[in-house]
């Protein structure tokens, strides 16, 4: 048994022996074989995503930031709507018209160039001799024929026994003022004083000039006692015009009677001679200074403007007056010389703040003795022109120097006919401001452009047309069809500087971002008809029928007004229900086109404000339609036909709301590929309108409704093609009475729509 | 005859346990035990038979053991990656994951009970550990030996619960999530470097035992230094539930969570500035503040000691009537180790992040706009909801190294080697786990240099395992190969591992 044990154990160990590498490569191989490996993913998950999107959202209908459903402070709309106090809504905008100036409208007036011519007129000559000394002297003996030894004091005197003969003194060479005149007019006063020793009762004095007697008698002086002065004057009134009086010299005689002598003898002294309201028309002498004047007239252009009243005036913006040389033909100096307009006057206007030009010594402008004075210009900016009758007075006053003293001191030859000359012109004038008539004016309310014609204005020359772009408007007329706003109101605000009645002649035309045009007209038997044609008012080259034109008067009497243009003068009911985008403007101001008196200023402007007022008060008298395109590409969007591994296979969004606002909203969502081609249509149910009252007010919002879009896989699959949404809003406006017919209503701010979001989408995903 | 009746019984009792295990025998790879190339061929043991440097990490005492090789060894660019856990469950994946059904309905229900069990709390788990041992050398006298030798570790742990995998495959369905459900994740990550310095010496013989002849008992113990370079542990608990609600409540979505983040170092800087700023503004966004970009690793975080120690009992027992090896010298030898004593303190910069909220939503109500809100949710939740924490200085992060208890026993029959290892961890840190390991394996050396290596392994932190290793191994120089995965996760996960010796020359 042993054995056959050993013997067994011995094969056995010889098996194993033999076999042993076998044995050990199978458990290797088996225990390999054992182990695990992860095999390919090959999979799909079914995830499903549920979540709340919006709990309790309630959006107001319009308002600043978030939670609005019309922003006011987006861009396009932050100056689009207007709030009542009711919270009642108004579209409104107020745009601004650029009529640039009217100058165009202000007189231009031209002035006459006027020449002047001042002549110094007859000379008036005074003192004969500068006084330092008598003219001249006779003694005793020469009068009396006595010896004065005879007839010292306390000698009588016999009586002269009547005139005695005459004594000549020539008084000419002491008098340095005077060489010759040609006298006109005047008299010569003589002084005399006696120093003889005795009274006399006459002395006779017979003035000469060379040997001619001025005067065929001779002058008296009456009782002269010794030791005192007396005087004589001696008229030229028979001096012939033009006789020249020079070398003066006095025959002089006495007539006394006896007495007792009161001095010793002595002489009888011509102390001066001194002219007395004498002139001359010429004159060789040293002569006082002499005052000259004239005045002259300028004439105003009245062809745009004219002075009726001694009110009237024309106030310069700019221009200037220019006194052209003033030439001297006078051997004196003009030491000065006034040139003033009395009607030309700066501020306040007053008679004393008249125009005055003045050349002067005190400011080394005198004009020199034969002489020029330089050109002046004087700037008129400010003045006004009082120019009754359309013209202009001036008037000149000179004043010649005083030959007599300074360094000029001589005898100058002067003629009553020399004279200063120069000439006045109004130049580049431009009025500021204008009072009178003014002759009626037509003038452009935009820029000329030459291009299509002078004076044409076209409204569809971009050059030409004032353009009023209402922002938020265009996207409403792309949007919106079939809304009726009820009470829509357009009105142009200005403000204007014209002072006179103007009257403008128009074309409105409105544009809605479609391209459809309405004008702006009045409708019959309004002042806003216009009732002849206007020429030069054209639309893309034609010109515009006066049926389509509009007017509208620029009241004077006050620096700002408002023109309304509502449904009971025109047709701005059609023209805001076209949603204009754009306004088109051209038109034509007649000024003054009932030739009335009147105030224009420079600038002549009025400055108009378009204001659009579109109440949100509508009615539907069929569904409205508001329709907007979105680029939206989904094309990220798992689709099994785009070969996405993932695919949504359900998707709902559950809608509980509360409507707030008088409109009942079918909403459609039309998903468009690249062509704009739509490919899935989806219909909702509708929101339900909130009732309203009997003035269009929301009173009864639809309370807790709920809905619910849904989306099957089919549909889902589609939407990766989605590259742009249109989003379609049937609007009904509340239908309060049953009638099948939207009523007019009227939103406000505080209409709301309150919502609440829940999306629950299913979504499979492959994975291999 | 009676004694050899015996004998025999036992030898064939002893084959046969040895087959069984060799065949039948499971075990989770998944414990943190150093792995060799060797080793990990040999199912993941090496408690009695890992020597030369590489003894430093498994059993110290095995520096003294001569299994026909030169005294001194040198080791360059030693690799092991080691990952698994029961959340790499490839039976369940291959079940469900890879045949092309709609994990929907009933299917995800079973899916998801198979993969995490019933209850919604139940969590996987996966860890993953990068070793590598640059340089050891380490040289064996007649009584003693010496050793140094390092090695760099990178581990990763992180588990989640069925919650989060309910979310991720339901998706915000409220029907699934009527109810509060538990929605939870972690993740610790720990990087670390060590020198260990090994001695083992021969602490005495004992006299002959029954079959047991030249019986040597060997001590030995490494001390090693440790260097922290990173560590971060999140956890992240939640409750979700969905309520649909009706005309008088909304549909709400309730979210309750909180969360703990320990980090250091730059990321720790970066979420208390993200903090800091966010108390100043709300509007700041965590992205801004918190960009780790990694540029502090390699810096010292952390600076610690552990020690591994062990002792080996090897004896002849060339007398054993092994079949196939009737002839053959016999070694056995029995050991026990305790690894990795010892813990690290990451004190650079450690803070403390956590947050404790409720996100409740209900749709848009006040955003800034419908649409922005949507577009910003993600980042409203990032900033806003989890950005909204309170951190703190801490003074560290402390980080236990994953020690184990390890119980082997290896038989070295010629050009066999059978082993048999038991080892339990001390803790769960990384891919450590408190579950007992039972690894059995086999190494063959054709031609005598070729050795040809099989294991397996059960328990650890995953399913059974198998492994199998290649390589040339002369006596002065090796160079192998091994590799491990589960046989069936379905229990307990999957797991796998590879290994490379490096360079390895004796002299």
């Amino acid at each position: 048994m042993a054995v056959s044990l050993k013997s067994q154990q011995s094969n056995l160990q010889s098996v194993m022996q033999n076999y042993k590498p076998i044995f050990i490569w199978l458990i290797i191989g088996a225990m390999l074989s054992a182990c695990e490996m992860p095999g390919k993913p090959d999979f799909k998950t079914s995830h499903r995503v549920e979540a709340p999107i919006l709990y309790n959202k309630t959006f107001q209908f319009m308002g600043e930031g978030n939670g609005v459903l019309i922003d006011t402070t987006s861009a396009d709309l932050d100056s689009l709507f207007s709030v009542d106090g009711d919270n009642f809504i108004s579209i409104s905008t107020e745009q601004e018209f650029d009529f640039g100036d009217l100058n165009d409208a202000l007189p231009e007036v031209s002035v006459d160039p006027s020449s002047f011519n001042s002549a110094v007129g007859e000379i008036e000559l005074g003192s004969f001799s500068s006084g330092g000394d008598n003219l001249g002297t006779a003694t005793f003996e020469e009068l009396t024929g006595f010896n004065s030894v005879d007839y010292l004091e306390g000698t009588t005197l016999p009586g002269s026994g009547g005139q005695t003969p005459p004594h000549n003194i020539d008084i000419g060479d002491n008098a340095d003022y005077f060489v010759s005149a040609v006298i006109k007019s005047g008299a010569l006063e003589i002084t005399i004083t006696n120093d003889l020793g005795f009274d006399i009762d006459v002395i006779y004095l017979d003035l000469k000039s060379g040997t001619t007697p001025v005067n065929p008698i001779a002058t008296t002086i009456n009782n002269v006692a010794h030791g005192t002065t007396a005087s004589g004057t001696i008229s030229f009134d028979n001096f012939d015009n033009g006789d020249i009086l020079e070398d003066i010299n006095l025959d002089v005689s006495l007539e006394w009677s006896e007495h007792e002598t009161k001095a010793d003898p002595n002489e009888l002294i011509v102390e001066s001679a001194e002219g007395v309201d004498l002139f001359a028309s010429e004159v060789e002498a040293v002569i006082e200074s002499q005052d000259f004047a004239t005045n002259s007239v300028t004439a105003i252009d009245d062809s745009e403007f004219i002075f009726e009243d001694p009110s009237h005036y024309l106030e310069v913006e700019s221009g200037d007056l220019q006194i052209d040389e003033i030439i001297n033909n006078i051997d004196v100096t003009i030491e000065k010389m006034v040139i003033s307009f009395p009607r030309i006057r700066v501020a306040p206007f007053g008679e004393g703040d008249s125009l005055v030009v003045e050349y002067k010594v005190s400011e080394s402008t005198e004009i020199e003795r034969n002489g020029i004075a330089p050109a002046r210009q004087i700037d008129l900016s400010g003045y006004r022109i009082f120019a009754n009758n359309n013209q202009i007075e001036y008037n000149i006053l000179a004043q010649t120097e005083n030959t007599q003293t300074g360094s000029g001191a001589e005898a100058r030859v002067i003629n009553e006919s020399d004279q200063v000359s120069s000439s006045v012109s109004i130049n580049n004038l431009i009025i500021g401001e204008a009072l009178g008539r003014l002759v009626p004016q037509t003038v452009l309310l935009s820029d000329d452009d030459p291009n299509n014609g002078i004076d044409e204005l076209d409204l569809f020359n971009e050059n030409e047309v004032e353009l009023s772009e209402i922002d938020g408007l265009g996207d409403l007329s792309n949007q919106l069809e079939g809304i009726e706003f009820t009470a829509a109101l357009l009105s142009l605000n200005y403000t204007t500087t014209i002072g006179v009645p103007t009257m403008v002649y128009g074309a409105f035309l409105g544009v809605n971002g479609k391209g459809e045009s309405v004008y702006l007209t009045g409708i019959n038997g309004s002042e806003h008809v216009v009732s002849s044609q206007i020429s030069g008012l054209k639309n893309n080259g034609v010109e515009i029928p006066k049926e389509d034109l509009l007017k509208f008067e620029i009241d004077p009497s006050s620096n700002s007004g408002s023109i309304v243009f509502d449904s009971t003068n025109t047709n701005v009911k059609d023209f805001m229900n076209n949603l204009p985008s754009e306004i088109r403007f051209i038109g034509k101001a007649v000024v003054n086109e009932g030739d009335d008196v009147g105030t224009v200023s420079n600038p002549i402007e009025i400055e108009p404000k378009m204001s659009v007022s579109l109440p949100l008060a509508f009615r539907t008298t069929e569904e409205a339609t508001f329709t907007d395109t979105t680029e939206q590409d989904l094309g990220d969007f798992p689709s099994t036909e785009n070969g996405d591994n993932r695919r949504i296979t359900e998707g709902i969004i559950t809608v509980n709301y509360d409507n707030g606002l008088p409109l009942n909203v079918a909403l459609k969502i039309d998903f468009m590929d690249s062509q704009f081609n739509s490919f899935e249509t989806l219909d909702m149910d509708n929101l339900e309108a909130a009732g309203i009252d009997e003035n269009g007010f929301v009173n009864a919002p639809a309370m807790n409704r709920t809905l619910a879009i849904s989306l099957n896989e089919q549909q889902l699959n589609q939407l990766y093609k989605t590259r742009y949404l249109q989003i379609s809003a049937g609007l009904l406006s509340t239908d309060s009475d049953g009638s099948g017919f939207g009523n007019e209503v009227k939103v406000r701010t505080t209409d709301f729509l309150r919502l609440t979001l829940n999306t629950d989408f299913t979504i499979e995903s492959e994975v291999n | 005859m009676k004694n050899q009746a015996k004998t025999d019984f036992m030898k064939k009792t002893i084959f046969s346990l040895i087959l069984i295990f060799g065949m039948t025998a499971t075990a989770g790879l998944a414990q943190s035990r150093y792995f060799s190339s060797q080793s990990l061929g040999m199912g993941g043991g090496g408690t009695a038979y890992v020597d030369g440097y590489q003894a430093n990490f498994i059993n110290p005492a095995n520096l003294m053991l001569d299994i026909h090789r030169p005294k001194t060894t040198i080791g360059l660019a030693n690799v092991g990656v080691n990952a698994g856990g029961t959340l790499a469950n490839i039976a369940v994946y291959n079940k469900y994951l890879t045949t092309g059904q709609l994990i929907a309905g009933e299917t995800r229900t079973n899916m998801l009970n198979e993969w995490f069990g019933e209850n919604s709390a139940n969590t996987r788990r996966l860890g993953a550990t990068v070793s590598v041992s640059p340089f050891g050398i380490s040289h064996r006298r007649s009584n003693q030996a010496f050793s140094l030798a390092s090695r760099v570790r990178v581990t990763e742990d992180m588990t989640v619960n069925k919650g989060m995998a309910e979310l991720a495959t339901y998706g915000l369905d409220a029907d699934r999530f009527s109810e509060p459900t538990p929605i939870n994740f972690s993740s610790n990550t720990v990087a670390f470097a060590e020198i260990s310095v090994g001695y083992a010496r021969h602490i005495m013989n004992l006299p002959d035992l029954l079959f047991a002849k030249d019986i040597k008992l060997y001590g030995g113990i490494a001390p090693k230094y440790l260097y922290g370079v990173y560590a971060a542990d999140v956890a992240f608990n939640s409750t979700l539930q969905m309520t649909r609600g009706d005309g008088s409540s909304p549909f709400t979505i309730d979210h309750q969570f909180n969360y703990n983040i320990k980090t250091i170092g730059e990321l720790s800087r970066q979420l208390q500035a993200y903090e800091v700023a966010y108390n100043l503004d709300n509007d700041a966004v965590l992205e801004d503040y918190v960009n780790y970009g990694g540029d502090d690793i390699g810096e010292a975080q952390a600076t610690g000691f552990g020690v591994d120690l062990g002792a080996t009992l090897e004896m002849d027992v060339s007398s054993l009537p092994v079949p196939l090896f009737f002839n053959a010298n016999k070694t056995l030898r029995v050991s026990m180790s305790i690894t990795d004593l010892g813990s690290l303190s990451y004190d650079q910069s450690a803070s403390s992040v956590f947050a404790d909220g409720e996100f409740s939503y209900q749709g848009a109500q006040d955003e800034d706009s419908f649409n922005d809100f949507f577009d910003n949710l993600s980042d409203s939740l990032q900033n806003d909801v989890y950005g909204r924490f309170t951190s703190e200085e801490i003074d560290a992060v402390e980080y236990n190294l994953p020690s184990m208890y390890n119980f082997g026993a290896s038989l070295e029959m010629g050009k066999l080697l059978v082993a048999l290892d038991y080892g339990v961890g001390f803790n769960n840190e990384g891919i450590n786990s408190k579950r007992s390991v039972l690894t059995l394996g086999s190494q063959y050396r054709v031609l005598g240099f070729i050795p040809i290596r099989v294991g397996t392994k059960l328990g650890g932190n995953a399913s059974a395992a198998y492994s199998a290793g290649i390589g040339l191994d002369f006596s002065f120089l090796e160079l192998s190969v091994g590799a491990a995965t589960v046989a069936n996760s379905i229990k307990n996960g999957s797991s796998t591992g590879v290994a490379w010796s490096g360079l390895v020359v004796r002299f």
